[in-house]
């Protein structure tokens, strides 16, 4: 692997995404420092008729891998507090929503035009929509653990934390085994069970982004059984 | 709409409205303040009085940051003998009533019960001598420990400079890019590079520095109080002054296509409850928008 950065590696990318940004955020400008690639300014949201709804201050930190890994979004101007409850991390990192999400989200070739249009657009008009009603309107996962077994709850259709942990296990595996027992606790043989959620899901979410969840499963077990 | 119409309205619309909330808070911690150092340091007669943009006019809603100087006299021992010790026992003073913020030479005052930043800065000096035109300043970081400067030099530089509303839209679109510059470099770059528009309108004051700054990358600026002493380089650096040289390309953009909108938003902001409808049409449109997480739940 090239021990350079990847923009320096691939500068036709980088031109494209100085291209794309500022022909379609003219208030943003893309640049580095200290070889991290940011794109910072002025974002404006608007309705579905290109009126303006609200306008935020935003940098967008490009990951040294990318365009593997998910941007790291900030909101520049101290607008929104820097508390779990409005889903910022304290360094002003926003959670735009769950890493098992990134299929949906933040799918492979997304580009950072249609990263800013979409979840940074929606997020920023969660929070506008929130300074007016204290409500999120697209809802909100609940903080840390708890988030993570809601969306296993509605992949697997089972708050089961059991069948949660045993489908995360299996997800960090690098194969799976078809003998292996079926994280459903049938007693069959996940080739004769759910192999088919499993390898939809394998397909979808990666191995570290499972190991991160798992990580979190078996903290609140450690948790919960020292209760 | 027109240039001139454009940025008049949105000028108007960022304007620090002197009987507002805010202003009405920060005047009366401003005299909270005053009375917190006349009563720790009975003995002496410090100048207490505003810096900054309240002084220089140059205020707009978005960055509305009171300074307050609190200058001893050249003589007077009373609040420390160095300039380290005037600034800690000034920091001190303010302990049981605020959080109390150390900047480089400014001590932020942040509200004990709400955890509010009051937007004060108060900078603590002494004046070099009995005419009380210079005075030095601690400097908690950098090269030097101590900084001489100018107040009035400083004001006058900008409020009487006939361009205090390009300041003003200037220092919005500091903050709307995000480009973090300090303000008084900003005001002295406006000062120094658009000084022959000052009798033109707003908008060509303010399009013309914008010009100057994307044609050119090699501007400086030097601290009119003390020319000599203080090195303004090190902040108005080569990557400093390529990116707004970069901001100010982009932003020329937008004037040389009318799409004046798009630099500092609309000149008729839409109501809290019209903003509501408007998300939540836009949300209707998606069956499966992403639900922000956390992952602490501190």
């Amino acid at each position: 692997m090239s021990s350079k950065s990847w923009y320096l590696d691939n500068p036709t990318l980088f031109q494209q995404i100085k291209d794309d940004v500022s022909r379609n955020f003219p208030m943003m400008i893309t640049f580095t420092v200290n070889d991290v690639v940011l794109i910072r300014g002025n974002l404006q949201l608007y309705d579905n008729t290109h009126h303006e709804i609200d306008q935020y201050t935003i940098e967008i930190e490009l990951p040294k891998s990318y365009p593997k890994g998910i941007p790291v979004v900030r909101e520049i101007n101290n607008r929104i507090p820097k508390i779990p409850d409005r889903h910022v991390y304290d360094k002003g990192g926003l959670c735009l929503f769950l890493l098992e999400e990134k299929w949906k989200y933040y799918k492979e070739g997304t580009s950072i035009v249609d990263f800013i249009n979409g979840p940074i657009s929606l997020y920023l008009l969660g929070q506008s929509f929130f300074e007016q009603k204290g409500v999120f309107p697209q809802g909100e996962r609940s903080h840390g653990v708890k988030g993570i077994v809601e969306l296993y709850t509605e992949i697997l259709q089972t708050d089961d934390t059991e069948i949660i942990k045993t489908f995360v296990e299996y997800l960090c595996e690098p194969i799976t085994r078809g003998h292996w027992p079926c994280y459903c606790k049938s007693g069959k043989k996940i080739r004769n069970c759910h192999m088919n959620i499993l390898a939809e899901y394998r397909n979808k979410i990666e191995p570290e982004i499972a190991m991160n969840s798992l990580t979190y499963l078996l903290r609140e077990e450690i948790d919960s059984k020292k209760k | 709409m027109e240039q001139e119409e454009y940025f008049q309205k949105i000028l108007k619309l960022h304007k620090v409205d002197n009987d507002g909330e805010e202003m009405k808070e920060i005047q009366s911690t401003k005299e909270e303040v005053e009375a917190i150092i006349l009563g720790n340091f009975e003995d002496s007669s410090p100048t207490i009085r505003y810096g900054g943009s309240k002084a220089k006019n140059t205020m707009i809603i978005d960055s509305y940051d009171l300074d307050m100087v609190c200058y001893f006299n050249h003589n007077d021992n009373s609040a420390g003998t160095s300039l380290k010790e005037i600034y800690e026992n000034i920091k001190n003073c303010f302990a049981d009533n605020y959080i109390v913020e150390p900047k480089k030479s400014a001590i932020r005052l942040i509200s004990k019960d709400t955890k509010k930043d009051l937007h004060i800065d108060v900078v603590p000096g002494r004046y070099v001598d009995d005419t009380k035109t210079y005075s030095y300043i601690f400097q908690a970081e950098g090269e030097k420990e101590r900084m001489k400067t100018n107040l009035d030099v400083h004001i006058k530089n900008i409020r009487d400079s006939g361009l205090t509303d390009v300041v003003k839209l200037v220092k919005l679109w500091n903050i709307r890019m995000g480009l973090n510059l300090k303000t008084f470099i900003l005001e002295l770059l406006v000062v120094k590079y658009a000084k022959k528009y000052k009798d033109d309108p707003l908008s060509k004051g303010l399009i013309s520095f914008w010009e100057f700054l994307r044609d050119h990358e090699d501007f400086s600026i030097e601290d009119p109080a003390n020319p000599e002493g203080n090195d303004l380089s090190q902040i108005l650096n080569q990557d400093v002054r390529q990116f707004l040289s970069m901001s100010a390309s982009n932003v020329m953009t937008l004037v040389d296509n009318n799409n004046l909108d798009s630099i500092f938003g609309s000149t008729e902001p839409i109501s809290g409850e019209e903003k509501t409808e408007a998300i939540k049409t836009v949300f209707a449109g998606y069956s499966d928008p992403p639900k922000p997480w956390s992952s602490s739940y501190e």
